[in-house]
């Protein structure tokens, strides 16, 4: 479900933001696109593949990492896809498909960011099997599988001067999100087929200024498509992916509704892969720190905003509970369309580590 | 100065003022000078600093900055797969450009410019402020199908285009839905994206590649990644456009600073006149025991006044007629330089200092030094009509002394010219000595006339004889009339040489039936195809090279010998028999005019081009002529072409029909061989486009002269009425003599019609005059293209026309002013004065 | 030759509506000289330009050689001016681009009556026989003066109306002018108008008119 906003903001609203509520056009009802509905049934590799007869579709991998000295480290990588119109897919620049992607580092020193956009049906950036490998790309932003399949593969991206290259492997099969991957979103029936990988094994090098550093992690695959994911009453929504240290990994978030009575969901993963699902109320989330963050923008490089970036986590029914703090204030995405996503420890490194998205604060 | 000075400075100061609240006339006329002088003047300034800062964008492209570009070396374009590889290997500087011409359905040229805004660098960096932030910009459907297509709002409104409206071109097809917008740097281009405008063009290249800043390090790695047929270049547009186009503005420049001149003229009119009035104003002042200091003061404060005042309102009117002025200098610009030049106007604050100090400078002249003479002169006037005439012929003899300095002055700079700006100097020194000429010879003509009608009756020698009270004030008005007639023949009948040259030089090389420039065409393959020779007569493939010679993008073309066009190459000089040398010879070459005037070539010498091999010397046999051009160019066979250089690409295909054989048989087989409709132009075509291109580049001129000459007119109103008013009195004694009102008339318009058209006399001789220094000098120095001077009576009949109506318009003005102030005039005759 | 009856003139001036001839009747017999008399302002010079057409009353008739200036157009008033009445003002506006010559014989020339003889003997009796190719700012005001009398008599007009001719020149010479000016309108056969403020002047003439509040009086009293 990440970012959903975020890729109907940088896809839909364009002048229109302007002129009153930018939200109201994801709001649109999706007609002639495909529909989400319960009972799909995944197939892999091929549901690595786009969907392009859904509006919106994303790849979205975080790693959160260590060097040697042991300091963390983080990674985001994620590209976004967009259908103009509900018309079949071509190729040529007639192609109704736009991509936008995003790549984030978070080092010792701190946090950089960059993010790109182009036209499908050309090249510029496509997801597709190349040679009977799994390939996705904008420009030398590239994530290959080293078969059909998107793991194992090598993720191979810059952040500014930043050159980061990493072998991604795992051998845990995907989590299907919700139910059985049909991931439903509000009372009113919005939904996405959404599946993550949560148990990815990462290791390679970034090289900083010409000097590499030897990192390995874990990393967190989110794959996700709808058509018409948000309910009239959602601004925004607080987000986590967390590794604990017991080899468990949990999905937790709410969509903040106007009135207050937020949507929650998430799922609690075992080290073997196998999860379940967690309901809204077995899930509690409360915030502990709210931090005046610098967010510059071109308009405003002065801008601040306040975010919340410490938390408690509870799954009462599991009787677990967990602190989680950002490990730096500052992993502001301020690009074209800007939120919060960086590294978290949970209780302060001591049970785990995971990333934490915060979209619709305003200034 | 006593402590109650400056109190009595301003008392002064509206004492003198004073004079224009009572005749409010005066000071619109001294302002009309000031504001027509300033106005044009500043208008040109405006322009030709825009067009400047324009150049310093000139390596961006669309708002992105392109440091270099890539273009294939073959002509080919660009394949869509080589820029994805770039982009995947991380070039993500570089972005695709298109750029083509198309024609509307009557024919008037198009250029389209297209890029993928998605791709530019930077281009969606933040949140606003980027090639996306642009709240006018719904990019989703600029790169959506049926896309948009942008006109600037000054090429909408001339092609008559319609926001949402599909312009529909000469060959059928149509553009995609019009959008009244316009980015940076698009200039007179219609922006698309580039997805509509290859699917327009039905092409599957680009024209280009525009890279952004990128380090030398990364140039050279790009540089190493780039296919074969690909290479990178700096852009050195911005240096190249700043060279080319410095002799266009130094010539707007002397265009606006003779307009600024005639305004001059009209504000010495306007001041004559206010001076002989505010002769007793001044007496009084100086008898009531005003200082001469504080009535110096005085003068200066009121010069301040007017130069302030005068100098806004200009700027003000200067910015009004920059930004009409701008599409046709716009039009010029990118016709002759491909420059393209935006929409946006400013007054920056060098043109205002400068503009100030010139109205400053010329009211000193006009205004603050009379009025100086009049003080320094006694107190009670001895002066009597006398010492008026007396005055009036000396200030004819200095004129003409001064005059032949001038004239002197200008025989030593025609000797050492060698610059466009010591052109127009040379210019200005021959106009204006001709303008102080004009008193002395008109008094002299007069003279000669008067002796003439010496035993004729007494009215027709009194009617000449008036001449001379009206000299006086006619003087100025005549100098500026003289001056605004000599610079429009001189540049008619530049324009008009130059049109017909052009003509027969079109005719001369537009030889074939139609013209093929397509990437897709084997050009030599389509000539020698046998299924073509049914209808081919001759065919004429030819291939080029660009490079730099002298610091500049020069192209050398291979032309093939043997056909009609080549072997009817009309050269403006040549060794004997040059053409079949050539045709024949090894390593000899023709270049054009541009390459002999402006970089110095001379027959014999010899060229160094970079060849495949090395350098490689050429000999010079012969100077075509290639107007429009702003570059080197040079031709070379075919073959010898070939050898010196692997590269070529394919330039052009030209094609004789044989008799009898229709253009759909030839355009049939042309779209058999793969070329798209629009890549071909019949001959006819492009002889009235050339015509067409030419008409709007010098649009400007011709608006400028029209400006000029109003100006001069409004001089000679000036003139009229101050003679009527300063004479009021003494025309009602005529009246009370028995003097019917069209005898009056006749004491006015003879003298004056004769003036005129002395003035319009002299104005021939001394326009063919500019217009040879024009053509054999300025032109050549310039732009490098020489013609022979075409002198044709029709523009000095056409503007003899017009300064009789511009007469005949003043004089109902003044009559009608006569009628309404000659009652009262004769009811006070013989009242004290 | 000139007749005004109920003549009446009134001029706008800001402090009201003045009226300058509140009923004038005046008749002058051909040839015959009179003076007209008065204080300055009393409307000597209004008078004057009625009778030449330069201005017209607002109320009463004025008929020149027994036409009616009423009903005349401008073209009828430019042909009476140049043939039938002369004027001589204190200022003589001379033709400055014309010699001495063409200035006296201008308006014979303008209404086609040159009595050659009549031109010698104004010459010769005016003393300008050695100015005449000499331009009018070569000449002292004096002689200026008599060329413009000259120019007025030349065509020898029906009747000559002058606003102070001899105004500009020094008493002396004034006197001396003004007996020579009476002489040749005699000479001329013209009836003559004349505005003095100058009793002796006035004494060269037939009849003086005075000009007291709008009205003319017979003599002095």
């Amino acid at each position: 479900m990440k970012a959903v906003f975020l890729l109907l903001m940088a896809l839909l609203v364009g002048p229109a933001s302007a002129q009153g509520d930018p939200y109201q056009v994801l709001r649109s009802t999706g007609e002639g696109y495909a529909s989400v509905v319960p009972g799909r049934v995944f197939e892999f590799p091929a549901d690595h593949l786009p969907h392009p007869d859904y509006r919106i579709e994303w790849w979205y991998l975080t790693a959160n990492l260590k060097d040697d000295a042991g300091r963390h480290w983080g990674l985001q990588w994620t590209l976004f896809r967009q259908a103009m119109s509900p018309a079949t897919d071509t190729e040529g620049w007639d192609s109704n498909q736009i991509w936008m992607a995003h790549a984030a580092i978070t080092t010792p020193d701190g946090h950089r960011h960059e993010q790109r956009f182009a036209r499908g049906g050309v090249g510029h950036a496509e997801v597709r099997l190349e040679n009977g490998a799994f390939a996705a790309w904008l420009d030398d932003w590239l994530l290959t599988g080293d078969g059909a399949a998107m793991l194992p593969g090598r993720l191979r991206f810059t952040v500014g001067e930043a050159v980061i290259d990493m072998q991604l492997a795992s051998d845990t099969p995907p989590v299907l999100q919700g139910k059985s991957g049909y991931s439903q979103k509000s009372a009113q029936g919005q939904a996405s087929y959404y599946y993550s990988q949560p148990h990815i094994a990462v290791s390679g090098s970034v090289t900083l200024d010409g000097k590499p550093t030897t990192l390995t992690g874990t990393g967190w695959l989110d794959r996700e498509w709808s058509s018409q994911p948000l309910a009239d009453n959602q601004q925004g929504w607080d987000w986590f992916s967390l590794h604990l240290a017991d080899g468990h990994a949990l999905m937790v978030y709410r969509l903040r509704h106007d009135d207050g009575k937020h949507w929650l969901s998430g799922s609690w993963v075992a080290p073997d892969g196998s999860a379940r699902t967690l309901a809204a109320d077995e899930i509690e989330l409360t915030v502990l720190d709210t931090r005046r963050v610098r967010t510059p923008s071109s308009a405003n490089p002065e801008a601040t905003r306040d975010l919340p970036l410490a938390w408690r986590v509870s799954l009462p029914g599991l009787k677990r509970e967990w602190t989680v703090r950002a490990l730096i204030d500052d992993q502001w995405m301020g690009g074209r369309f800007p939120y919060w996503e960086g590294v978290v420890l949970v209780d302060e490194g001591a049970s785990g580590v995971g990333y934490l998205e915060l979209t619709g604060y305003g200034r | 100065m006593t402590p109650a000075e400056p109190e009595r400075l301003g008392g002064v100061v509206r004492a003198l003022l004073s004079h224009y609240w009572r005749h409010p006339w005066q000071a619109v006329f001294l302002l009309a000078g000031l504001v027509a002088g300033v106005a044009l003047w500043s208008a040109v300034q405006i322009i030709n600093s825009h067009a400047r800062a324009s150049y310093a964008e000139a390596d961006f492209v669309l708002g992105a900055q392109a440091t270099h570009w890539i273009r294939s070396r073959s002509g080919d374009g660009i394949a869509q797969a080589d820029y994805i590889a770039l982009r995947r290997a991380g070039f993500r500087q570089v972005f695709p450009v298109v750029q083509a011409r198309v024609s509307t359905v009557d024919n008037a040229p198009l250029a389209i410019i297209a890029t993928d805004l998605l791709a530019l660098p930077e281009g969606m960096a933040g949140e606003g402020g980027d090639a996306l932030g642009d709240a006018d910009l719904d990019w989703l459907a600029f790169v959506r199908a049926p896309y948009q297509a942008w006109f600037p709002a000054a090429m909408a409104d001339e092609l008559g285009v319609a926001e949402g409206q599909q312009l529909t071109l000469r060959d059928g097809r149509r553009l995609p839905p019009a959008l009244i917008a316009a980015r940076e740097q698009q200039g007179r281009q219609i922006f698309m994206d580039v997805g509509a405008a290859l699917s327009l063009l039905g092409r599957d290249t680009f024209t280009a590649l525009a890279v952004g800043p990128i380090s030398p390090d990364t140039a050279a790695r790009l540089a190493a990644a780039l296919p074969g047929d690909l290479m990178l270049e700096a852009n050195q547009q911005r240096l190249d456009l700043t060279q080319l186009t410095a002799s266009l503005h130094t010539q707007l420049t002397a265009m606006s600073l003779l307009s600024f001149a005639v305004g001059l003229f009209i504000v010495f009119n306007a001041v004559r006149f206010s001076l002989w009035y505010r002769r007793p104003t001044l007496r009084t002042l100086r008898l009531v025991g005003v200082s001469v200091r504080a009535l110096t003061l005085a003068i200066v404060t009121e010069t301040l006044v007017w130069s302030v005042v005068g100098c806004a309102l200009g700027l003000l009117a200067g910015l009004g007629i920059s930004h009409a002025l701008l599409p046709s200098v716009s039009a010029s610009l990118q016709n002759l330089y491909g420059a393209v030049v935006g929409a946006d106007l400013l007054l920056d604050p060098v043109t205002i200092a400068i503009a100030w100090g010139m109205t400053l400078i010329g009211l000193a002249f006009a205004l603050a030094w009379p009025l100086l003479l009049q003080l320094r002169g006694p107190v009670l006037p001895g002066g009597s009509a006398s010492a008026g005439m007396l005055a009036e012929a000396r200030a004819r003899r200095v004129l003409l002394i001064g005059a032949g300095v001038l004239a002197l002055a200008a025989v030593g700079v025609y000797w050492q010219m060698a610059s466009v700006i010591e052109g127009f100097v040379l210019l200005g020194l021959v106009l204006f000595a001709a303008a102080w000429a004009l008193p002395q010879a008109l008094a002299s003509a007069h003279r000669l006339l008067g002796r003439a009608l010496a035993g004729a009756p007494l009215v027709q020698r009194w009617i000449v004889s008036d001449g001379w009270a009206q000299l006086p004030a006619l003087r100025t008005a005549m100098m500026a009339l003289l001056l605004a007639l000599t610079a429009n023949l001189g540049v008619e009948t530049l324009v008009g040489s130059f049109r017909t040259a052009l003509a027969g030089w079109l005719d001369q090389r537009i030889g074939a039936d139609i013209y093929v420039n397509s990437a897709q065409l084997d050009t030599r393959g389509f000539v020698a195809d046998p299924a073509n020779a049914g209808w081919l007569a001759t065919g004429h493939a030819r291939t080029g090279v660009t490079l730099r010679w002298q610091g500049r993008p020069t192209k050398v073309y291979g032309l093939d010998t043997t056909t009609p066009d080549t072997r009817a190459l009309p050269l403006a000089q040549s060794e004997p028999d040059a053409l079949a040398r050539w045709a024949g010879g090894e390593r000899l070459i023709l270049a054009n005019e541009q390459a002999h005037y402006l970089g110095g070539l001379r027959l014999g010498q010899t060229v160094t081009l970079p060849t495949y091999g090395g350098a490689t010397d050429y000999t010079v046999v012969g100077f075509f002529h290639d107007y429009g051009n702003p570059y080197y160019q040079f031709y070379l066979p075919r073959e010898a072409l070939a050898r010196g250089w692997r590269d070529v690409s394919s330039t052009g295909l030209a094609l004789w029909l044989k008799p009898g054989v229709s253009a759909e048989t030839a355009e049939a087989a042309l779209v058999a061989a793969g070329v798209q409709p629009g890549e071909w132009f019949a001959q006819g075509d492009i002889k009235r486009l050339s015509m067409r291109i030419f008409d709007r580049t010098f649009a400007m001129t011709a608006a400028m002269n029209t400006l000029t000459l109003l100006v001069a007119g409004a001089a000679l109103l000036t003139a009229l009425l101050a003679i009527l008013h300063e004479r009021l009195p003494e025309f009602a004694q005529w009246r009370a003599l028995g003097v019917t009102r069209r005898e009056l008339l006749r004491v006015i318009a003879v003298p004056l019609a004769l003036f005129v058209t002395l003035t319009w006399l002299a104005a021939i001789p001394l326009g063919a005059l500019l217009s040879w220094l024009l053509i054999h000098d300025l032109n050549v120095m310039s732009f490098g293209w020489s013609m022979p001077m075409l002198w044709s009576p029709t523009p000095a009949l056409k503007l003899g026309l017009l300064s009789a109506a511009i007469v005949a318009l003043v004089l109902v003005i003044v009559l009608s002013q006569l009628t309404r102030k000659l009652p009262q005039a004769m009811a006070q005759l013989g009242s004290a004065q | 030759m000139l007749s005004f009856s109920g003549v009446v003139k009134r001029y706008a001036q800001p402090e009201g509506e003045v009226t300058v001839l509140g009923g004038v009747d005046l008749s002058i017999a051909a040839g015959e000289a009179v003076a007209l008399l008065g204080e300055s302002g009393s409307g000597k010079s209004t008078l004057l330009h009625l009778a030449a057409g330069l201005d017209a009353p607002d109320a009463g008739r004025i008929t020149v050689g027994g036409q009616t200036l009423a009903a005349m157009d401008d073209r009828a008033l430019a042909a009476l001016r140049r043939g039938t009445v002369s004027l001589v003002f204190q200022q003589f506006h001379l033709i400055g681009t014309l010699s001495v010559a063409d200035n006296i014989r201008f308006q014979a020339a303008l209404c086609g009556r040159l009595d050659t003889a009549f031109e010698v003997e104004l010459i010769d009796r005016l003393g300008l026989r050695t100015q005449l190719d000499k331009y009018p700012h070569q000449l002292s005001g004096g002689q200026q003066q008599r060329v413009a009398i000259a120019r007025a008599l030349l065509h020898r007009p029906a009747l000559v109306l002058a606003d102070e001719p001899t105004g500009n020149l020094d008493e002396r010479s004034s006197g001396a002018v003004m007996a020579l000016f009476h002489d040749l309108v005699k000479a001329a056969g013209s009836a003559l108008l004349m505005v003095t403020h100058s009793r002796e002047m006035a004494d060269y003439l037939d009849r003086r008119l005075w000009l007291r509040d709008g009205r003319l009086h017979d003599d002095a009293s």
